[in-house]
């Protein structure tokens, strides 16, 4: 049952099915998300309008982080139980990640301006999302091989391990040393320290990121399994 | 005002920009694979 699952051509078959479903909510989530950010949700007290940033920034912030540890926990099994499928979804994951990343590093530094003075300090969260867009980077070019691709992926697995000690030092930065950034509104132990009206646009933006972000993955993915069969094919005709 | 909807138009140029790249790059090789008689059993 298990095996029918890893089996490359019923990943293919099931990820044809999922992505336009995946994308359906994407599109209805993000619509109604952008409404209510822009919209429907009241601008902030102190900050005014600029505060619906929040609802794009806090998303990819999420997803980066997410992606990331999904990266990590896959690379660990693929490298343990020696399962090559793994390190393909590892090697998917990881440009949507990036553009996660990427996103959350822009619109954090177009919200620092007009509430910090400053679009860019090097304060321990900033530093820390930074370093861990150079981490995506770096797993994307040392697995961008197509000559060893074996070595390759484990090494990039080996970068996704190390690497997720990142990921907790982004998340407790906050409260670790004295930044800039404010601390943990949604994402800690105590209740939530935001009203619901802000509340509600953020979770319906996170869920569409979130979807879009599986809609690419599983492209992506499907990419990955038809350019493995192609180059066997490949080498296999060339050979004969 | 500007500030967010620059954030938002960059947000969702980035979105979209890997998704239609994603996609293009699948398209592609899929029809590589045409041309080379290659198939794949999904």
């Amino acid at each position: 049952m298990i095996y029918n699952f890893t089996r490359p051509s019923t990943i293919l078959q099931r990820s044809r099915t999922l992505v336009p479903w995946c994308l359906g909510f994407a599109l209805i989530l993000g619509i109604l998300g952008v409404y209510m950010g822009l919209i429907w949700s009241p601008a902030d007290y102190q900050q005014g309008d600029v505060v619906r940033i929040m609802y794009v920034h806090v998303p990819a912030s999420w997803g980066a982080m997410a992606v990331y540890t999904i990266m990590a926990i896959s690379s660990a099994i693929a490298l343990i139980k020696r399962i090559p499928l793994l390190h393909l979804i590892t090697q998917a994951a990881a440009p949507v990640g990036l553009v996660l990343c990427l996103i959350s590093l822009i619109t954090g530094s177009i919200w620092g301006y007009p509430t910090w003075g400053t679009w860019w300090v090097w304060d321990a969260r900033l530093t820390s999302m930074l370093l861990l867009a150079f981490l995506y980077s770096g797993y994307i070019l040392v697995t961008h091989n197509d000559e060893y691709p074996e070595k390759s992926l484990s090494m990039g697995a080996f970068i996704a391990i190390i690497g997720w000690i990142n990921v907790p030092i982004i998340k407790w930065s906050v409260e670790w040393w004295h930044t800039l950034h404010q601390p943990a509104s949604i994402m800690r132990f105590a209740k939530p320290a935001i009203h619901w009206t802000m509340l509600f646009p953020l979770l319906t933006m996170a869920f569409a990121f979130a979807f879009f972000a599986i809609t690419i993955f599983l492209m992506r993915l499907q990419y990955l399994l038809l350019h493995r069969h192609f180059l066997s094919n490949h080498f296999r005709q060339d050979r004969s | 005002m500007t500030f967010v909807l620059t954030s938002y138009v960059i947000a969702f140029t980035f979105l979209g920009g890997l998704f239609f790249l994603s996609r293009q790059q699948k398209k592609r090789l899929e029809d590589r694979m045409k041309r080379a008689n290659i198939h794949h059993d999904a």
